[in-house]
């Protein structure tokens, strides 16, 4: 049985269709990124797995059971909002102990001993007693990802999780993300492309409300990523920059962009170019300090997909 | 449920709005019994006061203590009743709260009725506290009457404030922003006090119940007013069923 089932999700907002048929499923105890432009309809699927919305068409099921506002289907599942939001007069260990784990009817021994634990492994034991008005974006989203853990969830549902993180949280944040794939399903809605390379084990890109790719990230990976190469210089910036402008004018090359000294060329096609651009390169005068074919990235797959229309947005 | 009521109950005394509405009710449950006694005595110490004016202000009597303490628990009772709610339900949804409480296995009816229940505490802790007040400043300026009739007069007065307050949590769930939720209210109060006018519903306003409890806490006895208690018994649970059918509609 899938952890989550979505079977053509319809939902609009006045004349805007943010969902348009969404159909997907999620394998129990593996992690689900959910990748698309600002107003795919990430956010909107996760309120409507959460019970906080409606759709207007299809239906969506966790752990086998229908999704809606008084769903069974919520005590097995842990919610991280985008922006979560507390009661800032409380304090953290009363916010976990006392409310999250209440709502959820765990006995009071455990919710001390889950509170205790998921405050350190989110890495707010010090600041456990404190009022959570006083904590900074980065702490509320560690304590959000906290009370979305609390009842040992089924599914969690994880709406931008890290987007407020230092480099040291969200590299935190992903290590307890990729621990929870022994237990849980994890669907993660994210803009950093990054991140979903790092943990998901399946992709879905959605755009416009509609899925328009998924698959294993490495089958995904090898389905639309383009052949890309990398070539450094030993030049200033100026005479590259205006080398990848001139290669951009050839036939097989898709896109060449120059940051700095290394340009990046991506090729329509694998056996089109490569040895083509290397002449051109050598051709160009200035001296090459690298040329190597570039591991294909979620972002050129993404990119290839959505991103036309991303830019015209 | 518990869980809910506690963190509405830890809320009302963390806002202080437990404070405030205790602090307001027994500054009123203490000025009533005080102006009856004094209104004359101070209007006659003011320089220029005409005279034969006290021939026109009533005399300091019992039965004109217990009006005052009535009419002031019942008039700044109705405004706290319509402004301690106004944010209850339409604050934690403009803010994100309820979707984070609603996401989890917490039903929306008990949602509402958690923020109901603590309402009914608030207003009964600062109900007793003011009436305890006024009947001690009472017994001290007039003559000490039976504490049974003050009991009546704290339920009353309970019954008819917690119907307003239900009234704004309604508004309070049905509107998007507090100052539209208290304008709802307000506007709800004024009908139904323009109602009340009328000879034939007149008997079914919840301003019928105050009678009882004036003639109650003057040491006599009153009919019950039957048709008011059993329209406040039956519309405040009525008007939090409006609001949980409204509530389960909407998206957070």
């Amino acid at each position: 049985m899938s952890a989550i089932r979505i079977e053509g999700l319809r939902k609009a907002f006045n004349k805007v269709q943010a969902l348009d048929g969404l159909s997907f499923d999620v394998a129990p105890g593996t992690v689900f990124g959910f990748l698309g432009p600002n107003g795919a309809g990430k956010t909107t699927t996760l309120r409507i797995l959460a019970g906080l919305a409606r759709p207007d068409g299809g239906a969506a099921w966790v752990a086998g059971y229908p999704t809606g506002p008084e769903s069974p289907a919520r005590s097995l599942i842990g919610y991280l909002p985008e922006e979560p939001h507390f009661y800032a007069w409380m304090t953290a260990t009363e916010f976990l102990r006392d409310y999250v784990a209440g709502l959820f009817g765990l006995p009071a021994a455990e919710a001390r001993r889950r509170t205790a634990e998921l405050l350190e492994r989110v890495g707010l034991t010090d600041a456990a007693r404190r009022r959570i008005a006083g904590y900074s974006k980065g702490m509320r989203q560690r304590l959000g990802l906290a009370q979305a853990l609390i009842n040992r969830p089924q599914v969690v549902l994880l709406d931008e999780p890290v987007s407020a993180l230092d480099p040291a949280g969200r590299k935190d944040m992903l290590l307890l993300i990729d621990e929870l794939r022994q237990t849980t399903a994890v669907l993660m809605s994210t803009h950093i492309l990054d991140d979903v390379e790092r943990v998901c084990d399946t992709v879905g890109i959605i755009d416009h409300g509609r899925m328009v790719a998924l698959d294993e990230r490495e089958a995904l990976l090898a389905r639309y990523a383009t052949p890309s190469l990398e070539i450094e210089f030993r030049a200033e910036a100026a005479p590259v920059d205006a080398w990848a402008a001139t290669l951009r004018r050839v036939p097989g090359i898709a896109a060449a962009t120059a940051d700095a000294a290394v340009v990046r060329v991506r090729l329509q096609a694998a056996d089109a170019g490569d040895q083509k651009v290397l002449g051109l390169a050598v051709a160009s005068g200035m001296p090459v300090e690298r040329f190597e074919h570039a591991r294909p990235t979620l972002e050129d797959v993404f990119l290839r997909l959505v991103g036309t229309q991303t830019e015209a947005a | 449920m518990r869980t809910l009521l506690w963190k509405e109950l830890r809320e009302q005394w963390r806002s202080y709005r437990m404070l405030v509405v205790a602090a307001v009710l027994v500054a009123m449950g203490i000025l009533g019994p005080l102006t009856a006694r004094y209104m004359n005595e101070l209007m006659a110490s003011i320089p220029g006061t005409p005279e034969g004016l006290e021939a026109v202000l009533p005399a300091p009597t019992v039965e004109l203590a217990i009006s005052e303490l009535v009419d002031n628990l019942a008039q700044f009772g109705l405004i706290l009743a319509l402004l301690v709610p106004m944010a209850a339900v339409v604050g934690e949804k403009s803010s994100g709260t309820a979707a984070l409480t609603l996401s989890k296995p917490a039903s929306r009816g008990i949602f509402l009725l958690a923020k109901l229940l603590a309402l009914l505490i608030t207003f009964a802790i600062g109900l007793a506290m003011g009436v305890a007040s006024g009947y001690a400043y009472t017994g001290m300026l007039f003559t000490w009457l039976p504490v049974q009739g003050f009991g009546v007069l704290a339920g009353v007065l309970l019954l008819y404030l917690l119907f307003y307050a239900s009234i704004t949590l309604l508004a309070s769930t049905l509107m998007r922003s507090q100052l539209a939720a208290a304008g709802l209210a307000f506007g709800l109060a004024l009908l139904l006090g323009i109602v009340g006018t009328i000879p034939a519903l007149g008997s079914y306003s919840p301003s019928a119940l105050l009678g009882w409890g004036r003639a109650a806490a003057n040491g006599g006895t009153a009919d019950i007013p039957w048709k008011a208690l059993t329209a406040a018994l039956v519309l405040i649970p009525g008007l939090w069923l409006v609001g949980w059918a409204a509530l389960r509609r909407q998206e957070l």
